[in-house]
């Protein structure tokens, strides 16, 4: 346990011992203020260079403190006097070279968690300081109550409240600073104490060093830094030791290679002291909120149940606003341009009159009435990501797959699978285990895409109705566990168990802004529309000339024959030749699916194509076909990238097996036990 | 502190700030201030959704992976 320990008081500082003047150094971490205090103090007085054999920045000046001549020098923003860079290492040469009469630690009060590990460091250097608590008005704003007189007797040094860019309490500081200088005032610091089973280990260090030790390192300081490891102190002192010493030195820091932690621990443990004695914070306002309301976001079950609700109120929202506008999609307009096409049409040949009509209104123009429901997809998600939720999301997803033995680092790529999973493979880079990041690879295609969830929210409100919503979640469920029981298996095989950790600092929730929500919106949908007019209109034009050729004929056409050969594989799942051809047909692009049933089934004015699929097909073998399209090899490109991300055609092989077995076995289960209940 | 802290990540999983800092009674800026001081010392390093890897990619421009992380920080154990 780490107890404060209180130094002799200070001996005055003599001032005027440097030429004169006193010499004032400005501490503190990076953004806390320090160089807008070092400005409004020097004002145009100021002077700036490198500092010697170094490219960072060296800031001096001067100014008239009650007739005192001051100067100061701006530190380089240091978290800590360690040497893990070089701004560290000038900060605590200079104060232990230069010898400042004073320092002054610029510490943020919105921030103290932060500011006060340099702060333990400085105080157990025992030079003169004063604390200057800045961005007391970010603080308040914030909620945030400091008492600075508790931090000061905690401390054991002045601390002055004050907003340096408004020059508040700067004055005050300015006030403290000149009585320290005078010796009307003697701070008697209390760093944090080394932890006692490193208590001894530190005395002999101490002991051994202090002999050799050149003017003006404290011995006490430099035991303390080789048992953190400092690794120029470490060279220093192999550097002026005698062989002898040495050794022993580094038999003792090898037997407590812990030490960096328990010291730095003991200064976090006095760093939550400190912060409990002299902050109070209200939970109110942005962090209270997103503390009550992460209780059940985040919980690992509330979280998992609030995420499909969630999920739920989305797909609810999608058929009861979406469905509709879709359906006049398809009525009046889709089926209004095909009947006045075949109008206009009537006396072109046959062959212009099919492919226009029948492929590509029928087609691309079925695909596009998804447009209301991807756009109430686009906004629901982009919603969710602007007020933070998403991240809740993904930590409890996260949670759930490390219970099953996924990798952590996977849930972002995974997370992006809800958009399209070809940038889901490719954010799988960021892995840097080859296993973990070829199992994400493997399951990624199972997170539910936009273009599947658009071939359900099409197909599932003609079949269920009300009970659309219902299946669309049991859907996305299935889909998700199927990913999970993969991962798991997967992961035994490849992984052998391993459990890695993976910490998230989660954002604030926020209002939502709705310039951004409706720029997201516009640039998926915009993407949407261009994939209709590009890869879905060149596959619609295939499928139509298949459906076509060699007679005119859809029930001899070469596609008939192709889908009558592959006809018995289907029937496992309900399928007739023609749902078993649109499901292939869909692995250039999902919407695929919807486009080519649209040319098989034609659409006309009378009769919407999801009027004819009722027709045709039971609710089991809808229902089988919409699990199929979940569990489906995924489309073209998302196999690509498999392909270029994987780096062979073997684990190309791997996956497409075992989306077809997936897929197969499936629907095949959903089927049968759907006519079984009666569908 | 700090131990407990480490303790905690090498038990492996899934943490977040919050949670750590319950499980460890204090702050979550202090909870975070720890991660940053294990980040430079070379303990854990941070998981830049969007790093250098992603420079090359075709996909850049469409890709989500920034914004689903954003205002988010993540960290990971070295040698994972």
């Amino acid at each position: 346990m780490t107890k404060f320990h209180e130094l002799p008081p200070l001996a005055p500082p003599q001032v005027g011992s440097k030429g004169g003047s006193a010499l004032i150094a400005l501490a503190g971490q990076p953004n806390m203020g320090k160089s807008t205090l070092f400005n409004l103090l020097t004002g145009l007085n100021q002077h700036v260079g490198n500092w010697p054999g170094k490219t960072v920045e060296r800031r001096e000046g001067r100014f008239d403190l009650k007739g005192r001549l001051v100067r100061i020098v701006d530190l380089p923003g240091a978290y800590s006097l360690t040497a893990n860079s070089p701004e560290e290492i000038i900060a605590r040469e200079f104060i232990l070279l230069e010898k400042p009469d004073l320092v002054i630690a610029v510490v943020s009060a919105a921030h103290l968690e932060r500011s006060l590990y340099l702060v333990a460091e400085l105080l157990a250097l025992g030079t003169p300081l004063v604390i200057g608590l800045n961005m007391m008005d970010v603080a308040e704003r914030e909620g945030i109550r400091i008492e600075p007189h508790v931090l000061e007797a905690a401390l054991g040094v002045p601390v002055v409240p004050m907003v340096a860019a408004k020059a508040w309490g700067v004055r005050d500081l300015l006030d403290v600073v000149e009585e320290v200088l005078a010796g009307k005032r003697i701070p008697t610091p209390r760093p944090p104490e080394i932890r006692p089973d490193h208590a001894r280990v530190l005395s002999e260090i101490q002991t051994l060093i202090s002999s050799y030790l050149a003017h003006p390192y404290p011995a006490d300081w430099v035991a303390l830094k080789l048992l953190e490891g400092d690794s120029e102190v470490t060279h220093m002192i192999r550097e002026t030791l005698p062989a002898e010493k040495w050794e022993r030195v580094h038999e003792i820091l090898r037997a407590h290679d812990d030490a960096f932690l328990a010291v730095a621990s003991g200064r976090y443990e006095w760093i939550g002291r400190m912060v409990r004695a002299a902050i109070t914070r209200p939970r109110v306002g942005q962090i209270g909120l997103t503390e009550r309301l992460d209780r059940w976001a985040a919980h690992p079950l509330w979280g998992l149940l609030l995420l499909a609700g969630i999920l739920g109120l989305v797909f609810w929202l999608t058929f009861t606003v979406g469905t509709p506008l879709q359906d006049w999609l398809e009525r009046a307009v889709v089926g209004m341009l095909a009947g006045w096409a075949s109008e206009a049409l009537a006396g072109a040949p046959f062959w212009i009159q099919g492919l226009i009509v029948d492929g590509l209104i029928g087609g691309v123009g079925s695909v596009l009435t998804f447009l209301p429901v991807l756009v109430i997809f686009f906004a629901a998600f982009a919603l969710l990501e602007d007020v933070g939720y998403m991240a809740r999301a993904a930590y409890v997803m996260d949670n759930l797959m490390h219970l099953m033995g996924l990798h952590g680092k996977s849930f972002l790529p995974l997370f992006l699978g809800f958009g399209c999973n070809v940038p889901a493979v490719m954010g799988t880079r960021v892995i840097d285990s080859w296993p973990a990041r070829l199992l994400t690879i493997l399951i990624a295609p199972l997170v539910p895409c936009t273009a599947r969830m658009a071939v359900v929210a099409f197909i599932a409100p003609a079949f269920f109705g009300t009970n659309a919503v219902w299946v669309t979640w049991g859907l996305v469920l299935f889909s998700l566990l199927a990913l999970v029981l993969s991962g798991t298996l997967l992961n035994r095989l490849l992984f052998k168990g391993q459990r890695s950790a993976f910490i998230m600092e989660m954002p604030l929730y926020h209002l939502p802004n709705l310039r951004t929500i409706g720029l997201l919106v516009w640039q998926r949908s915009l993407a949407f529309v261009k994939k209709a007019g590009t890869a879905i209109l060149l596959m619609a034009v295939l499928v139509w000339l298949l459906s076509y050729l060699p007679n005119g004929d859809l029930n001899t056409s070469y596609l008939a024959r192709f889908g009558h050969l592959i006809g018995p594989l289907g029937r496992w799942m309900g399928f007739d030749w023609r749902l078993t051809v649109a499901l292939l047909t869909s692995f250039p692009a999902k919407e695929n699916a919807i486009a080519t049933l649209g040319i098989l089934f034609g659409v006309s004015p009378e009769a919407g194509l999801t009027d004819l699929l009722t027709a045709a097909y039971s609710p089991a073998a809808a229902l089988s076909f919409l699990t199929v399209t979940m569990l489906f090899i995924p489309c073209l490109a998302t196999v690509a990238v498999i392909k270029q991300e994987a780096g062979s055609w073997r684990w190309v092989a791997v996956s497409l097996a075992l989306f077809l077995v997936l897929s197969f076995l499936g629907g095949a289960a959903v089927y049968h036990l759907a006519r079984w209940v009666g569908m | 502190m700090l131990e407990q802290l480490l303790a905690e990540i090498r038990g492996g999983g899934t943490l977040e700030v919050s949670v750590l800092a319950k499980r460890l009674n204090t702050t979550p800026d202090l909870v975070t201030v720890m991660l940053e001081h294990l980040q430079r010392s070379g303990y854990l390093r941070s998981y830049e959704p969007c790093d250098d890897t992603c420079n090359e990619c075709a996909l850049k421009s469409a890709c989500r992976m920034k914004d689903l992380s954003s205002g988010m920080r993540l960290w990971q154990g070295k040698g994972e």
